[in-house]
């Protein structure tokens, strides 16, 4: 080839491209738009219907006739039909963000990409940074678009008034503590990819820790005679930290076992987060590539 | 250049590398030579860091590929035929390549351009045939103008043009002063490029030759004379002390006894020699045939025993000489 006019520079890898890679990696797919189009629109969706319910709700009076009075809806509900969907997007980014590293390892193009930047810690952490800032992305384009549908479907119905910390908070956590939430769960699905590297397995395993694993807990901790301690565990399941998050510490949450607050749920969350992306940037690391 | 010492790798129970160390200098193509299963993929493999070797080193100019800070200027590589992602474009597979060390756009379009993909290059790769998907591997190979290229079985798919299309890449490459890694199961494929040759076979080196050493030692060729006077035969070529006659039993059926022929091998001297000497002598004889070993026959009899997968309806390796094929085609088109 004769002209290499283009290259005179000389080129390095640096981590900034690799972001820049990763990038172009995920938005040149069509699943990348297809599922952040989904979990998008999932959060109007769950918005409009919650907030339809609660608004009919407040309309029935105790005895089940039409009240003459609509009751006030809880300001705290207001907030929380924005998000009602949120556990399940959870899910569905955690899916998105390890299907778009096992299938790399299933079509082979894993080793273009490690051609390309042999250093696996820039690969994965450029991956899971990436990842999870798209859902973050989307998610906070759905919470915006549900809040406005919240916003229209609830605008006849009479709100309880909230003090006014525990209406910043739950903005906060309505938009801020979500998105961060949804890019948690995304940097765990990376982080069980790299860990398992099978699409199939990977999925199961995401089931497994998010919806699996926490009934079965919650099972055995309600049968077992000496097994109430087992709900403490459970307030430490990635999403029943989730949950303990966006309640914000304004709701209080009856539980046998114990219950972390709000921040300390954001910071289990966190924990799993890293715990499992460390772990799985070492296993990719070590693995070798066949 | 791209040098391998001692380089061991077990995988479970198989022992894939045993131990093997060779090198690609710079200014030739070294042609990597082996049966599947033999080796060469782990090989390469371990020379771009994607998998670690149990013990031994795999150096590009010198260090190990992992800890390069420009690895695409330093190795251009094609391991598998479908390397890029089904779902993801031709361009945007080398954008996403190129952004890793800040390649321009530009140079980009300069590859697709090259490779003749500038046409498809919106086309998402799984839609790509197998042909095309090598020569966007070889795109990509080619992106950072890398020192060293390691082309594993880069022709499998590609039509003629594409084939002749390598080939000249890997000269190019050469002519430039840089290292070429060019793995086949082909030996003639490879002779036709190479000036170099490493043969592996169950993970282990099994010979190491310029392909013209090789050609020297192995492109034998030989006169097969079927005559009914075998008496005068031999006593007509023992006057040339240079002709060894070998005489060949594979003419004891019933048909030949009967003819009372026999057949006569005879080496160290050309055809035109031995022709003359015979109508001199005024010998008859029912047949003579140049013979002249395949360069196929040598790699074939050389990996021989160190083949992992064959089928049941085994080829046999032929001697120097045995060969009943006429003169091979590939020795015509080998550079000297």
């Amino acid at each position: 080839m004769s002209s290499h006019s283009h290259l005179h520079a000389m080129p390095q890898l640096s981590f900034s491209g690799a972001l820049r890679s990763e990038l172009t990696r995920f938005v040149s797919l069509r699943s990348t738009w297809v599922f952040l189009g989904i979990t998008a629109v999932l959060f109007p969706i769950g918005a409009a219907f919650l907030s339809a319910v609660m608004r009919f709700a407040s309309t029935i009076g105790p005895d089940g006739k039409p009240a003459t009075t609509p009751a006030a809806i809880p300001g705290t509900v207001y907030w929380q039909s924005i998000t009602t969907t949120g556990g399940t997007c959870a899910v569905l980014f955690a899916i998105f963000a390890a299907l778009a590293l096992t299938a790399e390892y299933s079509n082979s193009s894993i080793q273009t990409v490690f051609v390309a930047n042999p250093r696996r810690m820039s690969v994965f952490w450029s991956k899971a940074i990436v990842a999870a800032a798209l859902s973050m992305v989307a998610s906070l384009v759905g919470i915006f678009v549900a809040w406005a549908v919240v916003a229209i479907v609830l605008a006849p119905a009479k709100l309880s008034p909230m003090e006014n910390w525990q209406n910043s908070r739950m903005i906060l956590m309505t938009f801020l503590g979500v998105a961060l939430s949804m890019a948690a769960f995304a940097a765990m699905g990376v982080g069980i990819a790299a860990l398992i590297r099978s699409t199939a397995l990977s999925i199961l395993a995401i089931f497994g820790l998010t919806y699996v694993l926490p009934l079965g807990i919650s099972i055995l901790a309600s049968v077992g005679t000496n097994l109430s301690w087992l709900e403490s565990v459970d307030s430490v399941m990635p999403t029943e930290a989730y949950s303990a998050f966006l309640r914000a510490g304004i709701e209080a949450y009856g539980s046998p076992g114990w219950v972390p607050d709000w921040w300390q749920a954001g910071l289990i969350l966190a924990a799993w987060a890293v715990a499992l992306s460390v772990a799985g940037s070492f296993v990719m690391r070590k693995v070798d590539i066949k | 250049m791209l040098s391998v010492e001692n380089l061991s790798k077990k995988f479970g129970e198989k022992q894939a590398l045993r131990g093997i160390s060779f090198e690609a200098h710079d200014g030739r193509v070294t042609g990597f030579l082996g049966p599947n299963g033999a080796g060469k993929s782990t090989t390469m493999r371990a020379l771009l860091g994607l998998i670690r070797a149990d013990s031994g080193t795999a150096l590009v100019d010198g260090h190990a590929y992992a800890t390069s800070r420009s690895p695409l200027t330093h190795v251009g590589a094609v391991l598998d035929a479908k390397s890029a992602h089904k779902g993801r474009s031709a361009r945007s597979h080398l954008l996403a390549m190129a952004h890793t060390h800040g390649i321009s756009r530009q140079r980009v379009e300069e590859v697709l351009a090259y490779a003749g993909l500038k046409d498809v290059d919106k086309r998402r790769a799984g839609g790509f045939s197998l042909g095309m998907s090598q020569r966007l591997n070889i795109a990509a190979a080619i992106l950072g103008d890398p020192h060293n290229l390691v082309l594993d079985e880069p022709v499998n798919g590609l039509d003629p043009e594409g084939v002749r299309w390598v080939r000249e890449l890997c000269r190019y490459y050469a002519s430039t002063g840089r290292a070429v890694l060019l793995s086949s199961h082909l030996m003639s494929e490879v002779a036709l490029t190479a000036d170099d040759l490493v043969i592996i076979g169950r993970g282990r080196i099994l010979a190491q030759f310029t392909v013209q050493e090789f050609l020297e030692r192995y492109s034998s060729h030989a006169v097969r004379v079927i005559t009914p006077t075998p008496n005068a035969f031999t006593t007509a070529f023992a006057t040339l002390p240079q002709a060894h006659v070998e005489q060949l039993n594979s003419h004891g059926d019933e048909a030949s006894v009967a003819s009372g022929t026999a057949e006569f091998r005879i080496t160290g001297i050309p055809l035109a020699q031995a022709a003359e000497l015979i109508a001199n002598q005024g010998i008859v004889v029912y047949q003579l045939n140049e013979e002249r070993t395949s360069l196929e026959d040598a790699y074939l009899q050389l990996t021989h025993g160190a083949t992992e997968y064959a089928s049941s309806a085994a080829v046999q390796p032929q001697q120097p000489g045995q060969s009943q094929r006429p003169v091979d085609t590939a020795m015509e088109g080998v550079r000297s």
